[in-house]
């Protein structure tokens, strides 16, 4: 029989396994020293090959070899990868003429089952300086794969708009792998900067552009998306101002109740922060338990208490932090104008938002 | 407890990011996925050094392939890093993809250029958390109804509902350095825009304590930001920084100056072009002095003078170049630089054919 690749799995290990090796051979084999093998049968991904020689000077895998009764085993260091093929340069080691035999690792099984399920912004609509957009999957995905695969185009015609993230080195990741932040490039939102004046922002106003998401996205697993994903956004104009929790439009629930307290802002704010940035505190100052929506658009957000509520004085409490989709925040513009006193930073503390549970009307009043 | 305050054991290493030798030939390792940064005795075998040779080494993405086991678009180098003594160059990698992906980090011997793993099994270690990330119960965690079964179902006066928490706040390390007694972190949010550079002093206390720094800059003397940082080198013996930011300008702050919880502002030195991200930095000496080396996505490699710097106001009017004086070297497709020795820097750089090879620049030369 002559010498032959096959796949083994011997106790969880995956083993590469050399066959039609003569019997006198493997004696001989059994006497060399550990360090001998990866000498006599190194193992290569094949993409690393010139041709069917093993590269000069580059070192074979990192594995342990096993000299069986009738064959000779390489269990690597690192799993072997789906859909790869390996090589194994028989007789480098002057056990006869050199003969490169190559295996492909089976490729991933299974259909593909991950989705894109948001994208945020929800709404239809970005101002020309929006900084960030949130792609939000069903399953964790695949890291380092963003830039080939998320991209902006030009509604109308589908040509894709160059350069319009911030490099995506590293990428910006939730801890389950299931939302991907990318950044619209601040150096061309940024005023002063060269990018700029040279480059210009990412988006044009009255230009309607659409986030996409190619099928071809790799989840944890490795398989590709069940289908891509399209999100369209007309473009509007700048926004450079502060979020100022005073204009928001608070609906207020009676008390007695467990109907929501609806919070209506002036301009959509960032998702992600609208989950942790905002919390209600009670008529004894203490934070409400309960459960928070963002509506669709991300214009309002709602509180459902977890017990009904008590009349008397609550709060809403805003973390600076909290940004609109251009990156202004409630304690700083995005890019301040130093000439605009409007623009002048506020201290970077919660504000309150004081309202009135009861038979009162609502009352806003920022503090 | 051992020296330095670190102990033997297995360290939970999750992902590997940017690193930085310490003191002593301890490696700092930032994991972005478990949000810590390890600081790990590597245990270099090689002999101290006090070579003024160059390093080279054709083909790194092709052997690191070959000894990971992977194809070449499976080999990701975060980073890379200069034993202090024997020279030994580290890198971190990770290896694959998904949930496949293997952190690793590799030496490679500056004598025969032989790969080795370096093993994170009972190793003298330590760790910090990098960030104060939310706590499960905290009321800021997002919470959510979900659509499906996802979630925990939870009893509110005797009504069931089903919620979703999600700690969904990451910070992600993007580049970190040690002077003195204090490691120095700079970091992004995957949600906020915002500076953050954290001073964790090492030994680890374990206590992050309120360290965050957050320094704006201003751009033209009419616009100013605070933008994450994405790369910065000490120099001044550590006195000072220059930081390149997501953002693109290059700024100079004092960092034994800088008072937490105080507003800090640096002086915009450099504008290194439109469409261009300033990529990795490094300090090196000639006989005139400190200089700084910048690698760019786009532009070649440009030279700094410490001096330049600090004679530089802060940049009013556009003009062109912007700023600092500057030599730009035609040296392009470098990513990642550091100090070999005395003489030579170091750097990561990338031919026409897309091979990633490891080069020395001279630093007379430069």
């Amino acid at each position: 029989m002559p010498p032959t690749l096959v796949w083994a799995t011997d106790a969880g290990v995956d083993w590469l396994v050399l066959r039609g090796v003569t019997p006198e051979a493997l004696v001989r084999l059994r006497s060399l020293a550990a360090e001998d093998l990866p000498r006599a049968f190194p193992v290569f991904p094949s993409d690393v090959l010139d041709g069917d020689r093993a590269p000069a000077g580059v070192q074979p895998m990192a594995g342990r070899y096993c000299v069986g009764d009738a064959d000779i085993r390489f269990a690597p260091r690192f799993p072997f990868v789906a859909g790869t093929a390996y090589t194994m340069v028989v007789g480098a080691g002057g056990l006869g003429d050199a003969e490169a035999l190559k295996l492909t690792r089976p490729p991933v099984e299974g259909v593909p089952s991950t989705e894109v399920v948001a994208v945020h912004p929800s709404g239809t609509a970005l101002p020309r300086n929006a900084l960030r957009l949130y792609v939000e999957f069903s399953s964790a995905m695949s890291e380092g794969l963003a830039a080939g695969h998320v991209h902006l185009e030009r509604d109308d015609t589908g040509e894709s708009i160059p350069g319009p993230f911030s490099q995506m080195d590293p990428e910006l990741w939730d801890p389950g792998r299931r939302r991907l932040t990318v950044l619209l490039d601040p150096a061309r939102i940024k005023r002063g900067l060269s990018s700029h004046r040279e480059a210009g922002y990412p988006l044009e106003q009255g230009a309607a552009v659409a986030l996409v998401v190619e099928r071809g996205y790799r989840d944890a697993g490795g398989r590709p998306l069940v289908a891509g994903h399209r999100h369209r956004y007309a473009v509007g104009p700048d926004v450079r101002e502060l979020v100022d929790p005073r204009r928001w439009v608070l609906d207020v629930p009676a008390a007695g109740g467990r109907r929501p307290l609806v919070v209506g802002f002036d301009r959509p704010l960032d998702r992600a922060l609208l989950g942790r940035c905002l919390s209600v505190a009670g008529p004894g100052g203490e934070a409400l338990g309960g459960v928070v929506a963002v509506a669709e658009g991300e214009g309002s957000w709602s509180f459902t208490p977890g017990w009904p509520w008590l009349p008397g004085p609550h709060h809403l409490r805003v973390e600076p932090v909290l940004e609109d989709l251009a990156g202004n925040s409630v304690s700083r513009v995005f890019d301040r104008d130093l000439e605009r006193p409007e623009h002048e930073p506020r201290a970077p503390v919660s504000v309150a938002v004081l309202f009135s549970v009861g038979g009162d009307r609502p009352s806003p009043d920022g503090q | 407890m051992g020296e330095h305050g670190l102990q033997v054991g297995t360290p939970d290493v999750r992902s590997v990011g940017p690193i930085t030798f310490g003191p002593d030939g301890i490696l700092f390792v930032a994991d972005n996925v478990s949000a810590m940064v390890f600081a790990v005795d590597v245990a270099d075998p090689g002999v101290d050094s006090a070579r003024s040779e160059p390093f080279e080494l054709d083909g790194v993405d092709r052997r690191l392939a070959a000894f990971l086991g992977c194809g070449r678009e499976d080999v990701g180098i975060r980073d890379m890093a200069v034993h202090p003594r024997s020279e030994n160059v580290y890198l971190s990698v990770m290896r694959g993809r998904g949930d496949a992906a293997v952190p690793v980090i590799v030496r490679i011997d500056r004598g025969d250029g032989s790969l080795t793993e370096v093993g994170l099994d009972n190793v003298a270690f330590s760790s910090t958390p990098i960030t104060n990330a939310p706590a499960e119960d905290d009321a800021r965690v997002t919470i959510e109804l979900p659509d499906g079964d996802e979630g925990e179902e939870i009893e509110v006066r005797g009504r069931k509902i089903r919620i979703w928490r999600r700690p969904a706040r990451t910070a992600t390390v993007t580049d970190m350095s040690y002077v003195d007694g204090m490691l120095l972190v700079a970091g992004m949010s995957n949600e906020e825009f915002a500076s953050n550079l954290r001073r964790i002093p090492f030994p680890f206390t374990g206590e992050m304590g309120d360290n965050c720094l957050e320094i704006f800059h201003v751009s033209h003397g009419k616009w100013e930001t605070a933008a994450p940082i994405k790369s910065f080198v000490p120099y001044e013996k550590g006195r000072s920084i220059l930081a390149s930011y997501t953002c693109t300008p290059v700024v100079h702050f004092p960092i034994t100056d800088i008072t937490v919880g105080t507003r800090a502002t640096g002086r915009t030195v450099a504008d290194l072009g439109a469409m261009n991200q300033p990529l990795d930095m490094v300090s090196f000496s000639q006989d005139d002095g400190e200089h700084l080396l910048v690698s760019n996505s786009t532009h070649g490699l440009i030279k700094i003078d410490c001096r330049d710097i600090d004679d530089q106001p802060a940049l009013t009017e556009p003009t062109t170049p912007v700023g600092v004086p500057r030599e730009v070297e035609p040296l392009t497709g470098v990513s990642r630089l550091a100090n070999l020795n005395r003489t030579h820097v170091l750097a990561l750089q990338k031919d026409d054919r897309g091979e990633r090879h490891l080069r020395s620049l001279k630093t007379d030369s430069l």
